[in-house]
């Protein structure tokens, strides 16, 4: 095989591996006009675990008595989140983002030693949050534009009539999709929706249960301005 | 005192002390004026040991005991480096002896058939400072200073650890549960504090460590700056049917670190403060003393409310470094 024919050969694959979906009619921008996107919506937290805590004296063998324990978790937590994009390759975008959620966290008392009655007590929690991350195109950016995408940042989370405050960290790994509306005429992006599905990490803050990274499902629904 | 089970007379009563009305349970005394002074140490600590043998503790093992104690109180994190004490020798002077010396030693009494060790305290009795404190161990009982603890003897640093937290101005702690033996004593179920009121037993080590509400019990009484700025209180009342519990125990739960504080209502209506906390969020639950505990707590004749169940407060109560919750109200029911 010779030189000049390796060279059509890898023009060709090359031409394969970008072809764009049949929903992306919009030409490829060219790599010099870098995209910024905002978008603002809506968050919400499913529960998460806290784990559970005894309450135990200590018997004389040194074993534990239990007098009682509380199971501790997120409940549902709703809140706003707004996201600003920039696009610095064809199909990956810096993001910054920051939210903040309000849900009760819950203590379930459990198995009281002497029959007091059992309740789950409850407690208004409110986090704020600020990360940063990446977003990657799963396919050539176009008016659906699907991707994955993680942030890790700071969060602060305030409990009880924000008495108590305390800082922890947070990070979000998912997918999901965006989709533009154009101007037909220009061709530009006017508007767009933005759905997300996450796992939500969450370590340190409240010490509302034991201290562990704890998992929650999270959804996002927004909607995106570009220019 | 330390008592194997519960007789009828406190001793801390018998010593003409009595719980002072705040939030942990601590002592104090009656001055000149009327008043009611908290013991507290403003002084360095200066004791002396008793150079009297006893089986199983030779005075130089005694003095490394209590050597450990205080070091133990003086780890509590924010007050504890503030505790100044200092050996003063052997002595032969008798622990409980009004002779102005902090003296601390056995001593064979026995007609205290369960009382294993006790403190007892000298004042200036119209400033109400605090001048001496002794602590005697009772020789009448079989002892051990072995680091492992020995069957059948009781440990002399877990009830040198009770003792000189009395010594340091603590009252009794509630947070355990006995059971009533046939003989007529109460033994120890399970317990979490080193100042609850009875023994583990012979041969058990389990007091040589400070729990939460002992530590949050010396800081009460020794805060200070650092403390008053890290740590925060919960406040409220214990009503039935409207009306204050008096004597209810209030227990204060950090949902995350699982410490527990214990405190009482010891007012008319019902009004308790758990303070020296840890900031967090907490699960806080009120009880009636059981009948084996009133007079570990109150002078004989007090009129404590036990005709209730226990319950919870049914929020989560949070807790500010250097502030206060709200005032919350934990309503119980009538048994």
């Amino acid at each position: 095989m010779t030189r000049a024919r390796l060279g059509r050969w890898g023009m060709c694959l090359a031409a394969i591996a970008s072809a764009a979906p049949a929903l992306a009619q919009t030409p490829a921008q060219p790599l010099g006009q870098r995209e910024r996107e905002a978008a603002i919506g809506v968050v919400i937290a499913g529960p998460a675990s806290l784990g559970s805590t005894s309450a135990s004296f200590i018997r004389p063998n040194g074993t534990p008595l239990e007098l009682f324990r509380v199971k501790n978790r997120f409940a549902f937590r709703y809140g706003v989140e707004a996201v600003l994009s920039y696009q610095i390759a064809r199909r990956f975008w810096l993001e910054g983002a920051g939210s903040w959620t309000l849900g009760d966290v819950e203590s379930r008392v459990e198995s009281d030693f002497e029959d007091a009655t059992l309740l789950t007590a409850s407690s208004t929690v409110s986090r704020f949050t600020v990360e940063g991350g990446g977003l990657v195109a799963l396919n050539e950016p176009g008016a659906v534009t699907w991707f994955l995408r993680g942030t890790a940042g700071w969060m602060r989370e305030l409990g009880g009539d924000n008495v108590i405050a305390e800082n922890g960290l947070v990070g979000n790994a998912g997918f999901g999709v965006k989709y533009w509306w154009r101007d037909p005429a220009t061709g530009r992006r006017t508007v767009g929706l933005r759905l997300e599905a996450r796992a939500n990490a969450r370590t340190r803050g409240l010490a509302l249960g034991e201290d562990k990274l704890r998992v929650a499902g999270v959804g996002f629904a927004g909607l995106m301005f570009g220019w | 005192m330390r008592r194997l089970a519960a007789v009828a007379v406190v001793a801390l009563v018998l010593l003409g002390l009595m719980p002072v009305a705040a939030a942990y349970l601590k002592l104090g005394t009656r001055i000149d004026d009327g008043g009611i002074v908290g013991v507290k140490w403003t002084r360095t600590i200066r004791f002396f040991v008793t150079s009297r043998d006893v089986d199983g503790v030779s005075p130089a093992q005694l003095r490394e005991v209590i050597d450990r104690v205080f070091q133990t109180w003086r780890e509590v994190p924010h007050v504890g480096q503030g505790l100044n004490v200092e050996f003063g020798g052997f002595t032969n002077a008798e622990p409980g002896a009004d002779d102005g010396e902090s003296v601390i030693g056995f001593r064979s009494r026995p007609e205290l058939e369960r009382t294993l060790g006790a403190a007892s305290f000298e004042f200036n009795n119209q400033t109400g400072e605090l001048l001496a404190s002794d602590i005697f161990f009772n020789s009448t009982f079989n002892w051990s200073a072995a680091p492992a603890g020995q069957p059948g003897r009781f440990d002399v640093e877990s009830v040198a650890l009770h003792e000189s937290g009395h010594l340091l101005g603590l009252g009794h702690s509630l947070l355990g549960e006995t059971e009533l033996q046939a003989n007529g004593r109460r033994a120890v179920l399970a317990k979490r504090a080193v100042m609850f009121p009875i023994s583990y037993g012979s041969g058990i080590i389990l007091d040589r460590v400070l729990h939460d509400d002992d530590r949050a019990g010396l800081v009460d009484i020794y805060n200070n700056t650092s403390s008053n700025r890290a740590l925060g209180s919960i406040s409220g009342r214990v009503t039935l049917n409207g009306s204050g519990v008096f004597g209810a125990h209030v227990t204060a739960f950090h949902t995350g670190t699982a410490a527990m504080v214990g405190s009482y209502a010891l007012s008319d209506d019902g009004t308790f403060v758990i303070s020296s906390l840890e900031p967090g969020t907490y699960v806080v639950r009120a009880e009636p003393l059981d009948d084996a505990d009133i007079d570990m707590i109150f002078s004989s004749g007090t009129d404590v409310n036990i005709d209730f169940r226990p319950a919870f407060h049914a929020q989560l109560v949070s807790v500010p470094a250097g502030g206060a919750s709200g005032t919350i109200e934990i309503r119980v029911q009538g048994k």
